[in-house]
């Protein structure tokens, strides 16, 4: 559409305009930073989870065991 | 004006719903100067193109763990811009009649432009220029979204919300429009203008 039409190639072909490059990077930083944070914070948040998941495990673990001992005698 | 193939682009959405900071650059090296010119053009004025990409570029981020893993970054970006740009006209009230600041639009980081860009700048372009500034706001986006950005029309209508049948009728008609708009006592844009749609 735009190659067959010289008004429009000529509207595509218009001066690329540029941004702030001091305020671009400044904001780049802020993003990562705030990306970084956000990942640490999900792997805080992981840690006690896998913990209360394995004390969960070795909690039935020790209920069936007992049990199994009630049982036997 | 980085286009990049599908593949990269899924593999870029899973990095940053990971929270990957390289992907973001990523993200930021291929959008951000075209994000940057439709918001310039769109709105008209350099401080709040400046304003609207840095508020596109925190949604991203504040959103970035919600984004679908088949999420087209382009279109969700150009999205994101436009609305934000809806809502600053919104709550301004800003008048599209009022077409001054066009100058304001010239790059850079510094207050006047380089010679480079002055040089750039022809005076054919400064024309389509002024023109494409005073055309209703609807007609304006579909022309920088599909002509200047690149986007197909269907992605486009989804940036705009409206169906791919009314973009193509925008489309049509912001030409006509600009077309219109161009000064008929230029014989280069005169040319311009007989060129049929």
């Amino acid at each position: 559409m735009i190659q067959n039409d010289a008004l429009l190639r000529r509207v595509s072909e218009l001066t690329v305009l540029t941004s702030d490059h001091r305020r671009a990077e400044r904001l780049r930083s802020r993003c990562r930073a705030a990306l970084e944070q956000r990942t640490s914070v999900k792997q805080q948040r992981l840690g006690p989870a896998l913990l209360a998941g394995v004390g969960l495990i070795y909690l039935s673990a020790l209920v069936h065991d007992v049990l199994l001992l009630r049982r036997l005698f | 004006m980085t286009d990049m193939d599908r593949e990269t682009e899924l593999a870029l959405v899973s990095r940053l719903r990971d929270g990957h900071p390289d992907a973001f650059d990523a993200v930021h090296d291929a959008f951000n100067t075209r994000l940057f010119n439709f918001l310039a053009r769109l709105s008209r004025r350099r401080e709040v193109a400046e304003d609207l990409l840095e508020e596109t570029w925190l949604r991203l981020v504040s959103r970035a763990a919600q984004l679908r893993p088949d999420t087209q970054l382009g279109p969700w970006l150009f999205t994101v811009a436009r609305n934000l740009h809806v809502s600053y006209r919104r709550s301004r009230l800003l008048e599209d009649s009022h077409a001054a600041g066009l100058i304001g639009l010239w790059p850079s980081g510094s207050p006047q432009p380089s010679p480079f860009e002055v040089a750039a700048a022809s005076e054919t372009g400064l024309r389509i220029e002024a023109a494409l500034g005073t055309l209703p706001v609807l007609y304006r986006e579909a022309l920088l979204l599909v002509v200047i950005e690149g986007l197909r029309p269907a992605e486009a209508a989804q940036v705009c919300g409206v169906s791919p049948e009314a973009m193509r009728q925008r489309l049509s008609r912001a030409r006509a429009a600009l077309a219109l708009g161009l000064n008929s006592d230029e014989p280069a844009l005169a040319v311009l203008r007989e060129v049929p749609t």
